[in-house]
């Protein structure tokens, strides 16, 4: 590259930079077709009784709830209810609705159908009890008017209203008929922004803007949906995937740490196709080595400390992940606002051996594995780690090697997924690796961390407990008042972090993705998401 | 001849118990119902289940997430509140109505979730199938007339190195290919306006669509057929009766491809009765590569999801297939060759 193009380029990036808070481009040209890869085919796009993710990626277009949050500040936003309030005790939750709302088969949005909405998911005809847990906090939705509904909460738990905002809201006329809305697997009737037009079953699920959506006329939603159509892909192998990119068949990718750094250097990239990493503040997910604290040699908290010193993140991310990730120092996003910045434990051999011989393990017979009496019995220091993605082995190996020259013998056990989840449940592993999602903006703790949890089926698998944490996240979970709930969960994820449960493993920094130059943005990224919604199709 | 298959038409029923028990006992075995798979998406997300290893909490209620009553909930839900002999004698009860009951995936049918990846799995078995065969006869025919020259060992040699390819690089290397040819499409079974095609372009779009999975599907194929094809050409032309028809003064073309060839057909034809699988044929891997929807796709999602009454319903077909096809064998082995009575 010559000085002036050098300089170019600069000066391109220095103007495109984005401004502070990045904002919908209310000019955005409307129209043309979206091309995006789903990953995978969904089985059924039924608003109640799909599962998967696609379906969900679907629904996102097709459906809509009460409310939204805000890409950038993560307020909620009006969606089908322009108005709302909560009551003092935080349990009565008033949602006014548009009067203009419409669903697909032109019928308005009432009152009526908010409710249910919500009793369809408590009544066993139409087979959702996967979907009662999510609403369990809230104990039953009242109509007031055609357009006003009242939500009554249980308890004052902070995510109540979350609930209730988010609820997917269907037309009564159609799914109440449950013979017919059981056929409605390829159908789907909602009040979103786009209509389901057409599912060809291995090909491609066609949208279409909804031309009567209520947010066309809405100053609200300028620069918000602005593709006329939008077609969804199934491809599942992510090398044909590049290769369909490359070719302009896709106008977005994700693409994962290796395939940006080693598959995207064809001549397409950076001129048809254009790969970005982005930052932003989207809680990210974090790996993990759980010790299950059922087991003796796991319960002395230096032993737990020590085995993290003898993790050597430094190198795994040097030479796996391009440096590219973030040590975690904790059980939440490292750029969450609850995080309470505890130092990470970096890799230290020497400050592993300290704190093993402080617990009371030696080699006193010299065979190169550690050992103490427990129990009046010899026992020597050996566990298995068991984990259920191939993909992972190459970070413990280097582990186990690294245990080994401190006297520790680590075992590698592989599990195909349901039998690995099958050990994990009834709590017969000794340590376990795996990793959690980044979960909500604002986290509620109890299902890892709650001693509560710590039984068969449940998420707290390691049996960690704390009385502690135990009352810390009882207290912050019916705190309304924000602040205060922020500073008592950072006193939560402070203690995990001192007590070492897990060896945390890597935050990711960066959200790759690859986008064809037909796409016009406003910016790479929002606070909280990429954005495609913001997107349009270049004139 | 009749007896026989009398015989071994009964013996088919102590056979098919014997496939749908022990598969119905195993898959129940295995960890994962249908309903934990629905309590892990409500535990981890929806993205884990079959995900291996990545897992996700939820922005539920944080609780335990799930009560007993959902749990109880969810066994009614499936049918799975009554114990495992009970669910097989109302499973063989519904099959005997052919009713293959509703996937826990799909929330249909299952003989309509098969239904709707046949078409794609059927077309490239017969495709398959037919190609073999019109390739492998005449080359093992030459190759058995070429025997120790040239040409047999060249040939050889390709077809063990085609034999050795993985579909799954010469997938990839295919499909290179054509993104930088721009010769033939990256997959999937039609373009997306075929609907407006007329039926001639229709037929070209779709044979244009599967050249390459074709060529991944067959490939690997020629080379048994091949060698069997050149080894019992081989051995008929040593025998007495060629050497005879030779020295009764016949043309060479009349020895090898009246005498000759007849006979050594008769070892290929006998496979011919396999040919029933070409309905449920299907190639996880190429199908995932090509953005096929077949049964390949079907059978391991299927497994990975526990989705028991669709593996069940493809165990059961493809029983009753195969069962039919070795029947089908030893018929046309009676056909092809008079000296073979079954008795």
């Amino acid at each position: 590259m010559n000085m002036k193009a050098l300089l170019l380029l600069v000066l391109s990036s220095a103007l495109t930079a984005p401004a502070f808070a990045t904002a919908p481009n209310a000019n955005a040209p409307q129209g043309g077709n979206f091309v995006y890869n789903l990953g995978g085919e969904p089985p059924t796009v039924h608003p109640i009784t799909s599962t998967d993710i696609y379906s969900r990626y679907v629904q996102n277009y097709v459906c809509e709830g009460l409310l939204s949050r805000d890409s950038e500040t993560y307020d909620w936003k009006p969606r089908l209810a322009e108005k709302w309030e909560v009551s003092k005790d935080n349990k009565v939750f008033t949602f006014h609705l548009r009067k203009n709302a419409v669903f697909h088969d032109g019928k308005p949005v009432t009152a009526e159908d908010v409710k249910f909405s919500f009793d369809a998911i408590f009544n066993p005809v139409y087979e959702a009890a996967h979907l009662r847990p999510y609403y369990e906090g809230l104990a039953k939705v009242e109509v007031v008017d055609p357009h006003t509904v009242k939500f009554y909460a249980k308890d004052s738990y902070f995510k109540n209203f979350d609930s209730a905002a988010e609820l997917t809201v269907i037309p009564k006329d159609i799914y109440s008929d449950v013979n017919k809305s059981k056929k409605m697997n390829r159908e789907l009737i909602c009040a979103g922004p786009y209509k389901l037009m057409k599912f060809d079953r291995g090909q491609m699920i066609q949208l279409k803007k909804f031309d009567k959506w209520y947010g066309n006329t809405d100053a609200a939603f300028k620069g918000y949906f602005n593709f006329d159509t939008i077609t969804l892909r199934f491809f599942k192998d992510e090398n044909v995937t590049l290769v369909r990119a490359e070719k302009g068949e896709l106008d977005y990718i994700d693409l994962r740490i290796e395939s940006f750094m080693k598959k995207t250097s064809g001549p397409a990239w950076g001129k048809t196709i254009i790969k970005h990493k982005v930052a932003n503040d989207a809680p990210k997910s974090y790996g993990f080595v759980g010790w299950n604290q059922r087991k003796e040699i796991f319960q002395d908290k230096n032993v737990r400390i020590a085995l993290a010193h003898l993790l050597n993140r430094e190198e795994m991310n040097k030479k796996f992940r391009y440096g590219m990730s973030d040590l975690a120092n904790g059980a939440v996003y490292i750029k969450s606002e609850y995080n309470p910045g505890n130092k990470a434990i970096e890799y230290n051999p020497k400050k592993a051996q300290e704190l093993l011989s402080k617990a009371g393990w030696a080699d006193a017979d010299k065979n190169g594995v550690l050992e103490k009496t427990m129990n009046g019995k010899k026992v020597e220091f050996k566990f298995s780690l068991l984990y259920a993605n191939k993909d992972v082995e190459k970070y413990w190996t280097m582990y186990r090697e690294d245990l080994k020259k401190a006297g520790i013998d680590m075992e590698l056990k592989y599990l195909e997924w349901n039998s690995f989840l099958k050990l994990v449940d009834e709590g017969n592993f000794d340590a376990v690796t795996m990793g959690w999602g980044g979960g909500s903006v604002d986290p509620d703790p109890k299902q890892i961390w709650h001693s509560s949890n710590a039984i068969p089926g449940g998420s707290n698998f390691i049996a960690y407990k704390s009385p502690e944490v135990d009352k810390l996240i009882d207290d912050a979970r019916v705190e309304p008042n924000k602040a205060k709930r922020v500073a008592m969960l950072k006193k939560v994820y402070a203690k995990i972090a001192e007590d070492a449960p897990y060896a945390f493993l890597f935050n990711d920094k960066y959200e790759f993705y690859a986008n064809s130059s037909r796409m016009g943005m406003p910016a790479e990224t929002f606070k909280y998401e990429v954005g495609k919604d913001y997107w349009w199709v270049k004139p | 001849m009749f007896v026989y298959l009398i015989r071994r038409l009964f013996l088919m029923i102590p056979t098919f118990f014997g496939i749908t028990v022990v598969t119905f006992v195993l898959i129940n075995l295995a960890p994962g119902s249908p309903i934990e798979q629905k309590l892990q998406a409500i535990r981890f997300g929806s993205g884990a289940a079959g995900g291996g290893g990545g897992a996700s909490s939820v922005g539920g209620r944080g609780d335990t997430g799930v009560n007993e009553e959902v749990i109880e909930a969810l066994k009614k839900q499936y049918g799975f509140d009554k114990p495992l002999h009970m669910r097989y004698l109302i499973w063989l009860k519904n099959i005997s109505r052919l009713d293959f009951g509703e996937s826990f995936t799909y929330q249909e049918p299952v003989i309509e979730v098969i239904k709707s990846k046949l078409p794609v799995s059927m077309i490239f078995g017969l495709f398959t199938l037919i190609l073999t065969y019109i390739v492998c006869i005449p080359l093992g025919v030459r190759k058995a007339i070429k025997a120790g020259q040239s040409f047999d060992k060249v040939s050889t040699l390709l077809l063990n190195f085609t034999y050795a390819i993985p579909p799954l690089i010469l997938g990839i290397a295919l499909i290179y290919f054509a993104s930088r040819s721009n010769w033939f499409p990256l997959g999937g079974l039609q373009s997306d306006d075929y609907e407006s095609m007329s039926t001639w372009n229709r037929f070209l779009d779709r044979a244009h669509h599967m050249v390459l999975p074709l060529i991944c599907y067959t490939i690997g194929g020629f080379t048994e057929l091949s060698i069997l094809m050149r080894n019992s050409m081989l051995d008929i032309i040593k025998s007495d009766f060629v050497r005879t028809a030779r020295a009764k003064g016949l043309s060479e073309k009349v020895v090898v491809y009246k005498h000759a060839l007849r006979n050594a057909l008769i070892p290929i034809a006998t496979g011919l009765g396999g040919f029933l699988g070409v309905f449920l044929a299907g190639s996880l891997i190429i199908e995932q590569m090509f953005n096929l929807d077949g049964m390949g796709l079907l059978g391991y999602q299927s497994v990975l999801a526990r989705d028991y009454n669709v593996i069940m319903g493809i165990t059961f077909i493809s029983a009753m297939l195969m069962m039919v096809g070795r029947i089908l064998s030893d018929v046309i082995y009676v056909l092809v060759d008079p000296r073979i009575d079954f008795k």
